[in-house]
């Protein structure tokens, strides 16, 4: 990305370094935000996790790789001997710096990670794809600030993987190629066949939880299962995998005490700590969040790699179909994976409605509802549209849309 | 049976007392930062007006955003299915679509045949297309809200506005102003933006044919012709529009 560096000029640079000097002043500490959480669980293994994401516990004895969205094939990273750090943030404080980076109307999170990149978190190598416009432009705009250390995927938004397997195996293909000459390694095929084995583990005892949730009203609350998947940002997939085991015993043996009063399925824009609101909203009217499909929790974590093939290139597609194939981002081309999910969840754990985050100013979300509504009403699905962005004055509207959503359940 | 609603509205605070589903009194009051007072405020006159005693209401049902503030409620219930179920006894038991246009919120609600919610909509978290924005609009016209209608009624030549965010309009409107743009042909400009606005969100329901119209808005006779305009349809205003939540408050089973 180097070849920017001569549009943006030495005002910005400076803008830049007010803005890290600025950032300084402002507490990043999540402590008392998550206090607020942590005092709702009943759940003791969750202590760590909680901690792991007060205290951003990374593995920095590796170089780190962060990375955005929840297309960047994790598995090559570690391969490589890197850390994996998924930096997607959205953190009010963080959008405010951004803002003055970004400012106008742009899509909240890009601003927070703008924001959030002027922390002191060191960075080896920032992967940035092509999965939306915002994170597009991103790559130019911190190109002054990484210089080398930025790398690009060109994703094609078309999930059809018939047509477009070839190109999205190019540009993993051409991706590994760069983290293995970057990180002078040469990790064998055994080597990331043994870290595909680690997801897929991973996967697995996700699955377990997810499943168990759906199924078991009020077994886990919507906090704790939120902090569970972003600590898979920080934690490394087997230390990850390590807790979710044991917290799955610890909720086999779990005696639920809360009355939820409806079951619903939460879809859309994706939930990050520390910006709860929605879940704090869903909670504060008592409803269960027995499913999601959002791309920071199911979509991060449900997926296995699938080997076909144990060669290189056999691998490499086989991340292609788990990180690529099945995603359900509006920025792609697929509504229908969407819809399938909803009405597979809808029908499996038998839930009352859905409930579709649209994150202001993340335009694409908004596209899809008409089509939604429409597919959703002839299957005769209740589907409520909860439209907001991190800012907290409309929570009682909000509220009042959910609480009649519920009374119109009944 | 006795019951009461109550419906703590932005701008307005409502009690109806109903007795066998009949309205025996009823009280409005605006809505003052002390909830409370409000609350004590209309119910007292309510029952005043009622002739009954305090102590035979046997339930007292609180809605609207200030709901969760009224101590004395057993039981709260949303706006939306309130409005649905005055709106829905009060239009003659049918199933139909409400339009309620408050004083931070604009709904417009489907309703069935049993007075059940089968879907909502509600305007965004600003103000445009709702009470406050007239009441902000009038205030830059220089007028109250009856004369507001009647500037816009009068107008033969309504200009287009754009703009719906009550920000902006004003500045639109301040700038029609200098243009020497006669009042009442902005008035009826405002008017028919807002009623614009509230179309669409109508338009988003396939069963229009019976449209009720409820909330303080239904008092503004401009509000009402402009949207049957541009629906093209006749709106039925309901009898006390603005009590229509807090009697479905008082009737829901």
């Amino acid at each position: 990305m180097k070849r920017y560096n001569t549009f943006i000029g030495q005002q910005y640079l400076k803008i830049l370094k007010y803005l890290t000097d600025k950032r300084k002043n402002i507490s990043f500490d999540y402590k008392n935000e998550i206090e607020k959480y942590r005092k709702a669980s009943d759940l003791k293994t969750m202590n760590y996790l909680y901690e792991v994401i007060s205290k951003k516990k990374i593995n920095i004895d590796k170089p780190i790789v962060g990375y955005f969205c929840k297309t960047i094939p994790e598995e090559i990273i570690i391969a490589v001997g890197a850390t994996p750090l998924r930096l997607c943030n959205q953190d009010i404080y963080c959008a405010e710096i951004g803002e003055e980076i970004i400012p106008g109307d742009i899509c909240p999170v890009i601003k927070a990670i703008c924001g959030y990149l002027q922390n002191d978190i060191k960075i080896d190598l920032l992967v940035i794809p092509a999965t939306c416009d915002g994170k597009t432009k991103l790559a130019e705009i911190l190109t002054p600030i990484f210089n080398d250390r930025i790398y690009f995927i060109d994703i094609p938004r078309n999930s059809d993987y018939i047509e477009n397997i070839d190109l999205w195996e190019s540009a993993y293909l051409k991706f590994y190629d760069y983290l293995k000459n970057r990180f002078k390694a040469k990790p064998s095929r055994k080597e990331l066949l043994s870290v595909c084995k680690m997801t897929n583990k991973r996967t697995e005892i996700f699955r377990k939880i997810y499943q168990l949730r759906g199924e078991k009203t009020g077994i886990i609350n919507s906090f704790d299962y939120f902090i569970l998947t972003s600590a898979s940002f920080y934690l490394s997939p087997s230390d990850w995998s390590e807790h979710a085991e044991i917290l799955y015993k610890e909720l086999l043996g779990k005696v639920v005490k809360q009355n939820y009063r409806k079951r619903i399925l939460l879809a859309g824009s994706p939930i990050i700590f520390p910006n709860f609101k929605i879940l704090e909203i869903i909670e504060d009217s008592n409803c269960y969040i027995a499913s999601d499909i959002l791309c920071s929790g199911y979509g991060h974590l449900f997926d296995p790699v699938k080997i076909d093939e144990e060669t290189e290139l056999g691998i490499i597609r086989a991340l292609t179909l788990k990180y690529i194939a099945p995603n359900l981002c509006p920025c792609f081309l697929g509504i229908d994976k969407l819809l399938n999910a909803i009405l597979e969840n809808m029908d499996k754990y038998t839930l009352d409605g859905v409930v579709y985050y649209n994150l202001r100013l993340c335009n694409v979300f908004e596209i899809e509802i008409p089509i939604l509504k429409d597919i959703l009403k002839n299957k005769g699905i209740p589907l409520l549209v909860l439209k907001t962005d991190f800012s907290r004055e409309d929570i009682g509207q909000l509220k009042t849309r959910l609480e009649a959503f519920i009374e119109m359940l009944k | 049976m006795i019951k009461a609603g109550i419906d703590i509205g932005s701008v307005t605070t409502k009690c109806v007392i109903v007795k066998d589903g009949v309205i025996f009194g009823k009280a409005i009051t605006k809505t003052p930062l002390n909830i409370e007072k409000a609350i004590d405020n209309v119910l007292q006159k309510a029952i005043e007006e009622a002739g009954i005693k305090e102590e035979e209401i046997k339930e007292f049902v609180s809605t609207g955003y200030g709901r969760k503030q009224c101590k004395k409620a057993n039981r709260f219930i949303t706006e939306i299915s309130a409005v649905a179920k005055g709106g829905h006894i009060f239009g003659g038991k049918k199933s139909c679509l409400i339009i309620d246009v408050g004083g931070q919120d604009t709904k417009v609600v489907e309703v069935n045949d049993r007075g059940l919610v089968t879907g909502f909509l509600m305007n965004d978290k600003c103000a445009a297309g709702t009470g406050r924005f007239i009441e902000i609009m009038s205030n830059i016209l220089e007028t109250d809200i009856n004369g507001f209608s009647s500037l816009a009624m009068s107008s033969k030549n309504p200009i287009k506005i754009n703009s719906t965010c009550s920000v902006f309009a004003e500045s639109e409107v301040i700038s029609l102003i200098t243009s020497l743009t006669p009042r009442e042909d902005i008035a009826a400009g405002l008017f028919n933006s807002i009623a614009l606005r509230i179309t669409t969100m109508v338009r988003q329901f396939k069963n229009i044919d019976r449209i009720l119209f409820c909330g303080g808005g239904a008092k503004i006779p401009a509000l009402k012709y402009y949207l049957e305009k541009n629906i093209e349809k006749e709106l039925f205003v309901l009898h006390e529009p603005q009590f229509v939540s807090a009697y479905g408050a008082a009737m829901i089973e």
